[in-house]
């Protein structure tokens, strides 16, 4: 049976900002739960590594949610909602149906991937995807292994990477020396960043302008090819951890009914949405990193808790990790799309290739005709990258459920709702 | 530019109408939005023969024919597979329903068995054991509608038929139709395919194609789970035309080891938001019938809506009172079966030479009832 | 030395340290099957037969001592 559950707020996403919003609306008294996929709170940039969680901020958030009272649920996926104020998940073996009058939405971001020859290959792993295995018990003691992508992301990852033993061969950065040199003055004016550029410790300088057009099984290893200002160059490695920059998650909040626009969830500056019951905070409403993040989420918990005077006094500071968030996505944007080789795998799940989708001009009907963003990731991996390189719109259609589903746990979860809920 | 006909529609129905009309040399124009969506892409694709009246048992069972004429050249995006149909029986009352169905089948030439609850059990392990029976009909196929309407529509292209596809007709004219753009474009016929779509018929005739709004499910893979397409028998009586709601257990092997499962009805739905309470009830049905299904992974559901009509036949022939229009719509779960026999109907139709079938039956004429106050056309049984 | 956690892959005993999830131990013990792309669950790339579940996200599920992971033979 369904396990029904009432509380004042829901936040889905145990990262910075869900962790922030909890803790902040569980002082004001609320009644919050905290629901996220994963077994553990901290999201992704906070992932506990080997099952610990080291994170100062994290620590000191998880431990005011304790003394909060916050509701943990684990392991618990969100797949649908009945109503703006009603979602529906599984996890732990049993279905759920979890009330809220206010839901935090703090669903974070995925990797954006964009397809080249032979990414398919085991070894090929994303940025996040290579922190996230290393911390969750993947040893990369003796393995070579190149990072290619964009952005702050691929440097944080480096400097994980080595600690745990791995060899870095090469650390490939999309954007021009120029380009990023632009950079310096916003951070000149955001000396924090620099703090937390130096907190890293030492990391490798990345090559430039350098982009990842095709990798091949050798022996053993990988051969990578890369093609950077001076042509291309072959690196071998044992692992090519790539992908370029971030996609905000906002499929839940679009089926909670907010509006999105092109960089994400729409909020105000109190972190609501378009939906009255519902906020949203963190990358979700637009890629801006931990800082952010948890700002938002602080924000996001005073609204929730009913305190719009603390939230508004935060706001402002909002406003500036906002704007430095926008000089990062302009400096390490993607730029024109590059047409791999037609025998490119674009979609993993279904094996479909770049030759077969390029006759269609809507996603959808290339969709149909080619399986592509068809399989189990609903087209969260194959969607970004062929929307940068076919100019195609989502090829998700946001069908539900959110994630696969047991038959047997939707007809649970659809079925009408027992009158007179008990509070 | 302007051909001897116009199809509205590149749906299955549209696309093998442009098939037949282009392998009789005719020059041919399809207008659709988009290729081989709407109810094509929502539907199961499931190949059948239906005893329901003799009329659409010659029909279904012609249609079902010419598709296996052409299995050879079908491409693999098709994905045609001979998984024939078990009609399951749920109580010993289905179970002389299935006889009477296996022997209606079997005097029109179509091949079908009565089997006891162990020979079902052999076929499909994971039904419920206590099920008496089946009707098993052999020789019914699926296949992928999208995957197949877009290689009649290649076909069709091959032989010289344009086809025009991002833009709709706003209006059909004396001698041909009037795209959004206002672009006028002109033939000796017009085929209207459009299913479920009936804005551009004159009023009394779009009310008599009723939006049946369906839903389904795929799952995850699970290769050798299930083998043929199972249905209940009770499924007949799901589609009765004076039921406003209804589910029934219908599910469908795909070629990677998905499961489509089906089905449900609803009478003048046109939308197709997903309604959960309806999909549910589906489950339930099919998990009685099938109790794995419980435990295996859905990856997506959606809807779609079938063109329905009072008698539960299709509308193919000339419209009344215009000249030179011709329809090929209204065949609600039966427009995968019967598209290729569509287009051979309407060849006919147009072309003035004998029909490989009675067409009478199908005939948009037979829903017109006259009155003193003027003409009427049925809308319900 | 800390304590390993003893599981099967495919019939074959491996072990891994605690904390470690299915998906890491993955590609670690079976470099040639293991596809895990993003580590977070959202790619499926990394789907195996867990304790005869199919499909089980092995980004999502820490090992535990005397699990079976298999791989799938459709994909």
């Amino acid at each position: 049976m369904t396990r029904e559950l009432s509380f004042d707020v829901l936040v889905v996403g145990a990262g910075p900002a869900g962790l922030a919003a909890a803790a902040n609306a569980g002082r004001s008294g609320k009644r919050v739960a905290l629901i996220d996929m994963q077994p553990n709170p901290g999201g992704q940039i906070w992932r506990p590594e080997r099952g610990v969680q080291t994170h100062p901020k994290a620590l000191a958030l998880w431990s005011a949610c304790e003394d909060a009272g916050v509701e943990w649920l684990g392991g618990t996926t969100v797949l649908d909602a009945d109503s703006p104020t009603q979602l529906l998940a599984t996890g732990t073996g049993r279905t759920w149906r979890l009330r809220g009058e206010t839901v935090v939405v703090a669903t974070g971001a995925r990797e954006r991937f964009v397809p080249f020859s032979g990414w398919e290959l085991e070894g090929v792993v994303g940025i996040g995807g290579l922190q996230a295995l290393i911390k969750s018990g993947f040893d990369p003691t003796g393995k070579r292994i190149v990072i290619a992508g964009t952005g702050p992301l691929p440097l944080a990852v480096a400097t994980t990477t080595i600690a745990y033993g791995g060899t870095i061969v090469a650390r490939l950065e999309l954007a021009s020396r120029s380009r990023v040199a632009t950079l310096l003055p916003t951070l000149l004016r955001n000396p924090s960043k620099l703090v937390e550029l130096a907190r890293l410790g030492p990391w490798p300088v990345p090559r430039f302008g350098r982009r990842v057009v095709g990798v091949k099984r050798s022996g053993a290893g990988l051969d990578v090819r890369v093609h950077g200002p001076a042509g291309e160059e072959v690196l071998e490695c044992d692992i090519l951890a790539c992908g370029y920059g971030l996609v905000p998650q906002t499929r839940l909040a679009r089926v909670l009914g907010c509006r999105v626009g092109a960089e994400g969830v729409w909020v105000d500056p109190l972190q609501r949405t378009s939906v009255p019951s519902v906020l949203c905070a963190g990358e979700p409403t637009g890629i801006g990193g931990e800082p952010l993040a948890s700002l938002e989420g602080e924000i996001a918990g005073y609204v929730a808790g009913g305190d719009l005077e603390h939230a508004a006094r935060l706001s402002r500071r909002r406003r500036r990790a906002r704007a430095f968030a926008r000089a990062l996505d302009k400096t390490f944007a993607l730029g024109e799309a590059r047409q791999p080789s037609p025998e490119t795998i674009v979609c993993r799940c279904e094996g479909t290739t770049l030759a077969q989708v390029r006759p269609f001009s809507e996603a959808r009907v290339a969709k149909l005709q080619t399986r592509c963003g068809m399989g189990p990731c609903q087209g969260r991996v194959c969607g970004p990258g062929l929307s940068h390189t076919q100019g195609w719109s989502d090829i998700a259609d946001l069908r539900p459920p959110l994630f696969p589903t047991p038959v047997g746990a939707l007809m649970e979860l659809w079925s009408e709702p027992p009158q007179c809920p008990r509070q | 530019m302007h051909p001897d006909v116009i199809i509205i529609g590149a749906g299955i129905v549209g696309a093998a109408c442009a098939d037949a009309l282009t392998t009789e040399h005719v020059s041919v124009m399809v207008i659709d939005r988009t290729p081989a969506t709407g109810t094509t892409a929502a539907a199961m694709g499931h190949i059948l023969v239906v005893d329901d009246d003799p009329a659409l048992l010659a029909l279904t069972h012609r249609g079902r024919a010419q598709w296996e004429a052409r299995s050879g050249a079908l491409p693999s995006e098709a994905e045609w597979e001979p998984s024939g149909t078990l009609w399951v029986a749920h109580n010993d009352a289905e179970m002389d329903l299935a006889r009477d169905k296996a022997q209606t089948l079997r005097s029109q030439g179509a091949e079908a068995e009565v089997i006891d609850a162990s020979q079902l059990r052999e076929l499909e392990p994971h039904l419920h054991p206590r099920l008496p029976g089946a009707l098993h009909v052999p020789g019914d196929r699926t296949l992928y509608p999208p995957g197949a309407a877009m290689w009649l529509l290649q076909r069709a292209s091959e032989r010289g038929a344009q086809l025009s596809f991002g833009r709709s007709v706003a209006a059909l004219e004396a001698s041909g139709v009037v795209l959004d753009d206002g672009t006028r474009v002109t033939a000796g016929s017009v085929v209207v395919a459009t299913g479920a779509h009936t804005a551009l018929l004159p009023e009394p005739i779009a009310a008599a194609i009723r939006p049946r709004k369906g839903h389904l499910a795929i799952t995850d893979r699970y290769p050798g789970l299930l083998r043929h397409h199972v249905a209940e028998l009770g499924y007949f009586a799901s589609t009765d035309p004076t039921r406003t709601e209804s589910v029934a257990f219908n599910v469908q092997p795909r070629g990677t080891g998905q499961i489509l499962i089906g089905s449900s009805r609803q009478l003048d739905r046109r939308d197709r938001a997903v309604e959960r309470r309806i999909v549910a009830e589906m489950f339930r049905r099919a998990t009685r019938f099938m109790p794995a299904l419980a435990q295996i992974d859905v990856l997506r559901v959606w809807a779609g809506t079938r063109p329905a009509t009072s008698d539960k036949r299709p509308l193919i022939g000339p419209l009344p009172d215009r000249a030179g229009v011709y329809l090929a719509l209204g065949h609600e779960g039966l427009g995968i079966t019967t598209a290729l026999v569509t287009g051979e109907l309407i060849i006919a139709a147009i072309s003035g030479r004998p029909a490989p079938l009675d067409t009478a039956p199908f005939a948009p004429t037979r829903l017109r009832v006259h009155s003193p106050d003027g003409d009427r056309w049925r809308t319900s049984a | 030395m800390p304590e390993r956690i003893h599981l099967w892959l495919d019939g074959r005993e491996v072990h891994v340290s605690p904390g470690t999830t299915v998906a890491a131990m993955l590609l670690m013990h079976s470099p040639a099957r293991a596809q895990p792309l993003c580590g977070m669950g959202t790619c499926f790339g990394c789907r195996v037969k867990i304790d005869g579940h199919p499909h089980r996200r092995g980004c999502l599920v820490e090992c535990r001592p005397g699990m079976k992971v298999h791989h799938h033979h459709d994909a």
